[in-house]
């Protein structure tokens, strides 16, 4: 009630960490994982980058007489039922993958906590209609309402980043107001509000910085999400254009090839498995890193 | 002497809905019906169980909470009826001191932003040279190192963390400070200091302070007057040493005695808890648990009256009952 | 009746932190004697709750008993194998602790958990362990037993589930009870009734009680001896109402000046100077050695033992010659 030191916290650390992010860097630096985890994606981004520079091929060049060729020498991954370079076509499907789960978290972390905060810290009738968003928006299924906006937006990349951006941004939303209705009641809120600050303030100043590991963690686990949304769109002829590489469109291509050319549809497979499971454990190393409640 | 600050019927009730369909409403009094005043430079010490409603009522003061009802009057004007930036600019003469020195800084903000807070606010400063001089002037009036304005709150420990929320409060110069609980989550040799620290200020700014407080001690030790709240109301009021030596409200003695080392004699055992605020006893509130507790308590609610100068008290029985010896309870 | 009932000797807790090893509890000696209360008093972080945690071996996650030896009725309870210990643990020896629902399942009624607690140690049935629960309940103090057998603690106000917990606590007859800071959550008229109880309590079962407060008044009010804590180690040993009356050691002496109650109405209050030293980067010498007003050359390098004579002992080189007992008239300035 009144008090409520928790004995080993009484025990003061001198001359340790600054920042709140300094000692969560030093924390995720530890874990093996989620540095291994970050590596990778780093790389990822510099595959994406550099598509140009490193893919071997041209990715949508079509070479008939290397149709379904098996992986060798020249052709690392092999090559696809027209001909195209794998391995080049991966590296630029990375570019689509990883821009599709970039951008759409990018939209749905922009709205998620714009209607969290509204929920969290306005209360009332403004969290009620938040709510029901939040609750209509993910009692709908996620692939059919996916389906929904693409058809009515038309495939393309820009149309892909906003509806899974509108999809997604339901989880963080509700994240945001459970977070804002604890932060709500602190006393440094209660400060800034006696000493007038507005609410513009408050939610800018005072609820952001202490979401932002919140934000930090939901984008994180949210990529891999809309990288497999991607995929599975993709592969439904709902995603990017051919001949556009991209991982869900090149499994869909394989489909046909699968008992002979297993090779096909392996490698795009691996890349989304790896990718999304990079993302995951970065992501729950940073939860480890970022969460208050595991620290000290 | 014009008192700083006038609080006049001051009512918050917080609605409480029986069910879904009844159309009935209840609330619960946190506060009901509080007046008093304060006078500048001087420190009014608030003290009552918990769930009494002294913060509830000071947080309707400073307008945290928005009261059901009753006159705030700040130096002259209607608080309550302040809006925009008028109240922005009103906010700048009451201030508050919080509790917990763990929560009542934001852990993403450096000493500096969290002190500047305030001066930011209201742009209570000519240029950036003003501000920085301001922040560093105000560090030194309440002892931090001015070296510490870019360190986090995490550094700190809970009686420095303190002294950081009293610059934040002191910044501006306000001229009332509401300190709720300010030395509760301390140890005794940190509460010392801040408590020396608070007299400090009071006398460098004249400052008057309403300061909340369950432990009786430490406002033995700082106020010059002080109201005892029992269940959302007033029930006595007077001057520390009056109010400490001779109690005339039975709640107060009993208070007073339950105290361990402050008073001579042993406590005076009360049965029962406080009782429910939604579903306050009829009469006066504290009949049930009152040792001198007469048919006429359970009737009729008493007034707050002002049997000696200065010092009012809301019980039936005060003539008849000598509180100071505890006796003559005729059952 | 000279016989200790528990006695603590040398006792050392070590927290195992990334950061380094601290000693939190540092060759702590009590004993403890039937119907006797010993207080352990000091400020945050001084290590008394570590050390009422270790009698019991429940010293949280990164920390270990590191040295001494805790005998209870001739064992050491610091070897003893934790199926042994754990026959203990609430029969023999029961604790309270300061939250009340740290120690309550807030979705069990009260009845339940009391009677779980005495079947725990002592095959009873049923309708038996419910009349001894129905009873507990009423001992505490507590109106209408049956109806709050029949509630789960989370309806309850602070007061009640700290009396639930008692009634848990005492429901083996415990030998030792140790209350650690049981009130401090709690207003002071209720504090009075609890405090009240506590020593009723401890006449009728003649259980010794180890209590662990910051809080002056309440040592005042329930203890007969006090051992006084700064930064892991115990400075004074001495009668409560010598604690009062002429403290030897220099921090008790501040410890009590502060109080607030105690001073001159408006006046500024005595402070100690400076801050409790961290465990990361404690003095060379007296713990106590950079705050104290008295402290010399020899302070700042040298570790004080325990000075004086019966049981009036002090932490302090200035007694290191003198029988406490006489000194007091020349420190107390």
């Amino acid at each position: 009630m009144k008090f409520k030191r928790a004995q080993i916290g009484a025990v003061t650390f001198e001359g340790g960490y600054h920042n709140y992010y300094q000692e969560s860097w030093r924390l995720l630096k530890k874990n093996r994982i989620a540095m291994f985890s970050l590596f990778v994606i780093l790389a990822l981004f510099i595959f994406a980058c550099f598509a140009l520079w490193i893919a071997p091929y041209d990715p949508n060049k079509q070479v008939l007489a290397n149709r379904l060729m098996p992986p060798g020498p020249k052709h690392w991954f092999g090559c696809d039922e027209f001909g195209r370079d794998i391995l080049s076509r991966c590296i630029y499907g990375c570019r689509v993958s990883l821009s599709v789960g970039l951008f759409s978290q990018f939209i749905a972390c922009l709205i998620g906590y714009f209607m969290g905060v509204a929920a969290g810290y306005f209360g009332k009738k403004t969290d009620a209609v938040v709510s029901f968003l939040i609750q209509m928006f993910s009692s709908i299924p996620f692939l059919l309402l996916a389906m929904a906006l693409m058809f009515a937006l038309g495939s393309g990349l820009i149309n892909l980043y906003i509806s899974l951006g509108l999809l997604s941004w339901a989880g963080t939303a509700r994240l945001i107001r459970g977070n804002v209705l604890q932060l709500r009641e602190r006393e440094y809120i209660q400060a800034c509000r006696v000493d007038g600050g507005s609410d513009m303030r408050i939610i800018l100043r005072h609820l952001l910085p202490n979401c932002i590991p919140t934000l930090i963690i939901t984008v994180t686990l949210g990529i891999p999400e809309a990288i497999l949304a991607e995929a599975s769109l993709s592969f439904l002829g709902l995603g990017v254009q051919s001949p556009t590489a991209s991982w869900g469109s090149m499994i869909a291509g394989s489909e046909a090839f699968i008992r002979t050319s297993a090779f096909y549809s392996l490698f795009p497979g691996l890349c989304i498995i790896v990718t999304v499971m990079a993302f995951n454990m970065l992501g729950d190393g940073l939860r480890d890193a970022l969460d208050p409640k595991l620290r000290r | 002497m014009q008192p700083i600050l006038e609080v006049e019927h001051l009512k918050k009730y917080y609605p409480l809905r029986h069910s879904f369909l009844s159309s009935q409403c209840d609330a619960v009094r946190a506060c009901d019906d509080v007046s008093f005043k304060l006078y500048p430079g001087e420190t009014l010490g608030v003290v009552g169980e918990s769930g009494c409603g002294k913060s509830t009522t000071m947080k309707a003061v400073i307008r945290l909470i928005e009261p059901t009802a009753g006159s705030v009057i700040l130096q002259g004007t209607d608080f309550l009826s302040l809006r925009g930036n008028e109240l922005k600019q009103a906010r700048r003469h009451i201030k508050m001191i919080f509790q917990d020195p763990y929560s009542s800084l934001n852990p993403r903000m450096t000493v500096k932003e969290i002190i500047s807070e305030p001066l930011d606010i209201t742009k209570g400063y000519a240029d950036r040279e003003e501000r920085e001089e301001i922040i560093v002037h105000t560090m030194q009036q309440v002892g931090l190192d001015p070296e510490f304005t870019n360190r986090y709150p995490h550094e700190f420990s809970g009686g420095q963390r303190q002294r950081i929320g009293i610059a934040r409060a002191i910044i501006l110069h306000p001229e009332v400070i509401i300190c709720d609980e300010p030395v509760s989550a301390l140890d005794v040799s940190i509460q010392a200091k801040i408590l020396n620290l608070l007299k400090k200020l009071q006398r460098e700014l004249g400052i008057a302070y309403i300061f909340i407080s369950h432990n009786l001690g430490v406002v033995r030790n700082i106020a010059d007057r002080v109201i005892v709240m029992y269940l959302g109301q007033i029930v006595e009021e007077g001057n520390n040493t009056e109010l400490f030596q001779d109690p005339q409200h039975p709640y107060t003695q009993v208070l007073l005695s339950s105290v361990p080392g402050l008073s001579g004699g042993g406590p005076v055992i009360m049965q029962g808890d406080v009782p429910d605020p939604a579903d306050p006893p009829s009469g006066c509130r504290f009949h049930t648990r009152c040792p001198y507790a007469a048919p006429i308590c359970r009737l009729q609610k008493p007034e707050l009256l002002e049997n000696v100068p200065g010092h009012r008290c809301a019980c039936h029985r005060t003539a008849e009952i000598s509180l100071s010896g505890k006796a003559e309870t005729e059952e | 009746m000279d016989e200790y009932l528990l006695e603590a000797k040398d006792l050392s807790v070590t927290l195992y932190t990334e950061r380094g090893e601290l000693r939190v509890v540092d060759g702590v000696s009590f004993r403890l004697k039937k119907r006797e209360t010993l207080g352990i008093v000091g400020e945050s972080g001084c290590g008394k709750s570590m050390t009422a945690n270790s009698i019991l071996r429940m010293v949280p996650a990164p920390g270990k008993i590191s040295g001494g030896q805790i005998i209870f009725k001739g064992r050491d309870l610091s070897t003893l194998p934790e199926r042994k210990l754990r026959s203990i643990r609430g029969k023999e020896i029961a604790m309270v602790f300061q939250e009340p629902m740290t120690s309550l399942n807030p979705l069990m009624t009260c009845g339940r958990q009391i009677t779980e607690a005495l079947r725990a140690h002592e095959k009873t049935d049923a309708k038996q362990a419910k009349r001894h629960a129905l009873e507990l309940i009423r001992l505490v103090g507590i109106p209408m037993a049956e109806r709050i057998y029949e509630s789960t603690p989370s309806g309850l106000s602070g007061g009640m589930r700290q009396r639930i917990v008692i009634a848990m606590a005492l429901c083996n007859n415990p030998d030792v009870l140790i209350c650690d800071e049981p009130t401090t959550a709690l207003d002071v008229t209720v504090q009075a009734q609890i405090l009240r109880l506590i020593d009723e309590l401890k006449s009728s079962f003649g259980s010794a009680v180890l209590f662990i407060t910051h809080d002056m008044g309440v040592i005042q009010q329930m203890t007969d001896r006090v051992m006084v804590m700064y930064s892991g180690q115990a400075v004074e040993y001495l009668q409560t109402e010598e604690l009062f009356r002429k403290p030897l050691h220099p921090y008790t002496q501040g410890l009590i000046a502060c109080i607030p109650g105690k001073a001159a109405v408006g006046h500024d209050l005595p402070v100690i100077k400076g801050t409790v030293p961290t465990l990361y980067a404690l003095p060379k010498g007296c713990l106590f050695a950079p705050r104290c007003p008295y402290a010399t050359k020899r302070c700042r390098c040298e570790r004080p033992g325990l000075y004086g004579a019966g049981r009036h002992l002090v932490r302090c080189f200035q007694y290191e010659h003198k029988e406490a007992s006489n000194s007091a008239a020349d420190s107390g300035s």
